[in-house]
């Protein structure tokens, strides 16, 4: 049932985009003077009418003439996109998503040339979702859901860097796996960008960039700065979500046959003091980029925790928590004729860690964890690309643990372009060393003309259904996407 | 009389040929690579890609900036308007004039607010699907190419030099082409004409310049055009707002300014 308030909702949306985008008129002032030139004999294109037959259409106008003189210039544009995700093992959808989005940006000149940089900007990403077979297959998803994606205003110095707002702000040289991007939560609605990918949700933060001077061997540096004010985390799938796991299904199950009562999520709800810090000094030298990387903030990912309710049936509460911790570590990337190795490695030397539990006992231990990304990505012949990256996990006393001390494996993707490079046809998924199972997909995007593209996919997932990747086995898929943008 | 009048003009002529043949393609190329002698630039490009009646079009802005030892080096950042699914993508490209040292090259995704350094393995591919390759983008040193002068010709009502550019030993592998051959005009050191050969020495594609304007004392193609006979496809490029010497900040040609 569509709620009144969210249409009220996607109206609102809508009208203050049309609202901002003709304030982007009124603000623009009138176009200056053409430049003096001088032009020569013997011009191929002088007198021709080859390039007004060319470019004669309205779309095809050259860069705004007049942007010298602007003010304020707020640009407007989406993409409308039908996104169905078909699963294999029921033969049943389980997303028909239909989307509106809408992205404006606004920039706010100060001064005119050289720069022409505008030195404040904003950013707004809103979308209306429609997606019947989603709401009926999971409680996470609405049949129809307006929302705001990213906010955020960006101050723009020559040196200095100010980013305030709702944002994503992924870090990380690696491909698929980055031990130290620790900033955006989980997307739980639609956890699976693709076959080594998952999807994140941006988070409010203060994002703050200084450029370092530079000398010597360095090319560049700086230095940034992360705040966020309140540490936002991964949600827990709803019951009976494909994206629920194994171990989740377990509790609710133990739950419902009386074992133990399964509180909420205990997520950080308190601004300024439950929030996450990190800081990075990036520097470029003889063509390595390298970051040392400080965190400290709150898991994503929920453990659980039990304890006995002091009330009148001391009954067994389980509880899914976030605990703090803090990760250091260092990227790296070096660009060499024809490939790039990437590689990022991470100390979080008081990670939380579910230990082997029972239904009657649910705990964690804190213990050193280090996880690292070596890849090399090369591209063969004119359009043969190859990415293989091999990533680890390595945690003290592991073995008592969680059973395991040493867990790996692989992400790649290779893929090829055809058909005048309007098509791109591939293979790409994570394939575990250590019994985790994986995922494979072979996908094609096709792009027959600007601004259309069709891409098609199958997802599949193999493993035990206790292990990582072989718990969403059962959601092997098919996915159709085909996207207009404008 | 006769004597007095021959003699200098036999003089001059006999000067002006030694003159002539004394200037190897290497040389010509050297001007060629000194025309534009700015120390920054920026532009707008429009660029329009015909394949019978299909149009694909693409438009980016395009900062630049020499650096490094006798501004031989060069620091160029592309960002992408249109079309509108990779508006906001930016390329950062730095480039050095030694041939033995890699460009550093980053690109910026915005709907992953990513920046990732990539590497010039795509070098050969189609630019944007267009009839240039992405090494066609690229300011080539001059000495990456043996240069040949072969003589003069006179293309679209300008005298040219015709010079034959074959990549050296170590570059092959790099390129798509066995050779270029380019048609100099004389009077401003601009390209006329470029055609490019495969590596079975056979025509793969020309392109034509012209839109020749001296903007800020500086003489700048503003219009060209690569035609791809085999495919039967050509792009017209058409560049504006250009400017020179605006004294562009270094922060701007870095990768921490990347995102948005």
């Amino acid at each position: 049932m569509v709620n009144f308030h969210r249409i009220v909702s996607a109206s609102l949306v809508l009208l203050i985009f049309l609202v901002v985008s003709k304030a982007g008129q009124v603000f623009a002032v009138d176009q200056p003077e053409q430049q003096q030139i001088t032009t020569i004999e013997g011009d191929p294109f002088a007198g021709e009418d080859l390039f007004p037959s060319a470019f004669d259409d309205q779309s095809f106008q050259l860069h705004d003439e007049n942007r010298a003189e602007k003010k304020v210039d707020i640009a407007l544009y989406g993409y409308l996109e039908t996104r169905n995700r078909f699963r294999l093992t029921d033969e049943r959808f389980i997303s028909t998503r239909q989307r509106l989005w809408l992205e404006s940006e606004g920039k706010a000149f100060f001064h005119e040339l050289p720069e022409n940089t505008a030195p404040l900007r904003s950013f707004i990403s809103a979308a209306v979702d429609y997606d019947p077979e989603g709401a009926r297959v999971s409680d996470d998803i609405d049949q129809v859901r307006p929302y705001f994606e990213e906010a955020f205003i960006t101050l723009d110095l020559p040196r200095f860097n100010l980013v305030l707002g709702r944002k994503m702000y992924r870090l990380g040289t690696g491909d698929g796996i980055n031990p130290l991007d620790l900033i955006n939560p989980l997307d739980h609605r639609d956890p699976i960008a693709n076959g080594r990918a998952d999807s994140r949700l941006p988070v409010l933060l203060g994002a703050a960039t200084v450029n370092l001077p530079v000398a010597g061997i360095f090319q560049e540096s700086s230095v940034d700065f992360i705040y966020v004010p309140r540490a936002e985390v991964n949600s827990l799938s709803a019951s009976g979500s494909p994206w629920e796991g194994f171990g989740l299904q377990s509790l609710r199950d133990g739950a419902a046959t009386g074992l133990f009562s399964l509180e909420g999520q205990d997520k950080p709800d308190e601004y300024w003091n439950e929030a996450e810090y990190l800081l990075r000094l990036s520097a470029t030298l003889s063509g390595w980029d390298l970051a040392l990387i400080g965190f400290s903030g709150y898991l994503d990912s929920p453990i659980f925790t039990s304890g006995i309710d002091a009330g009148v049936n001391e009954e067994l509460v389980v509880t899914p928590v976030h605990p703090s911790f803090s990760a250091f570590g260092i990227n790296f990337a070096k660009g060499f004729a024809r490939s790039t190795l990437r590689g990022e490695l991470a100390l979080k030397p008081d990670l939380p860690v579910m230990q082997n539990s029972s239904m009657q006992n649910f705990s964690f231990e804190r213990t050193a964890v280090v996880e690292g990304v070596l890849g090399l990505d090369r591209t063969l012949g004119t359009n043969f690309y190859i990415n293989v990256q091999y990533f680890f996990t390595y945690t003290e006393d592991g073995d008592e643990l969680i059973g395991r001390t040493y867990d790996d494996g692989m992400t790649y993707d290779l893929h090829d372009l055809f058909l005048d490079d309007a098509l791109e046809a591939g293979i790409r998924g994570i394939v575990s060393f250590s019994g985790q199972g994986g995922t494979i997909e072979p996908y094609f995007s096709y792009e027959p003309v600007d601004n259309w593209v069709l891409e098609f996919s199958a997802l599949f997932f193999y493993g035990d259904e206790e292990k990582r990747y072989g718990q969403f086995d059962d959601n092997d898929a098919l996915t159709l996407r085909i996207r207009y943008t404008f | 009389m006769f004597i007095r009048i021959c003699v200098p003009i036999f003089i001059f002529l006999s000067l002006s040929f030694n003159a002539w043949s004394a200037q190897t393609g290497r040389d010509i190329m050297l001007i060629v690579d000194a025309v534009d002698n700015s120390k920054d630039a920026m532009m707008s490009s429009t660029m329009v890609i015909e394949r019978g009646s299909q149009k694909l079009v693409r438009r980016m802005e395009q900062f630049t900036k020499k650096f490094g030892t006798d501004l031989k080096d060069e620091k160029t950042l592309i960002r992408f308007l249109e079309p509108a699914d990779v508006r906001g993508t930016s390329y950062l490209t730095w480039s050095y004039d030694d041939s033995t040292v890699d460009d550093d090259m980053w690109v910026y995704l915005p709907a992953e607010s990513l920046v990732r350094r990539i590497s010039g393995g795509g070098k050969k591919g189609a630019f944007m699907r267009s009839d240039l390759a992405n090494e066609d983008l690229e300011v080539r040193a001059v000495d990456d190419d043996t240069h040949t002068l072969l003589g003069e010709q006179n293309v679209h009502g300008a005298d040219c030099f015709i010079i034959e550019s074959v990549p050296k030993q170590e570059l092959k592998k790099e390129t798509n082409y066995s050779k270029r051959i380019l048609f100099i005009r004389k009077d401003i050191y601009l390209p006329s004409v470029i055609e490019y050969y495969d590596k079975r020495g056979k025509l793969l594609k020309k392109a034509t310049y012209g839109g020749f304007q001296e903007i800020d004392g500086i003489w700048s193609i503003t219009r060209f055009k690569f035609e791809t006979p085999r495919r039967k496809t050509q792009t017209l490029i058409q560049r504006s707002d250009i400017y020179y010497n605006q004294g562009l900040e270094s922060s701007l040609f870095q990768q921490s300014n990347l995102i948005r």
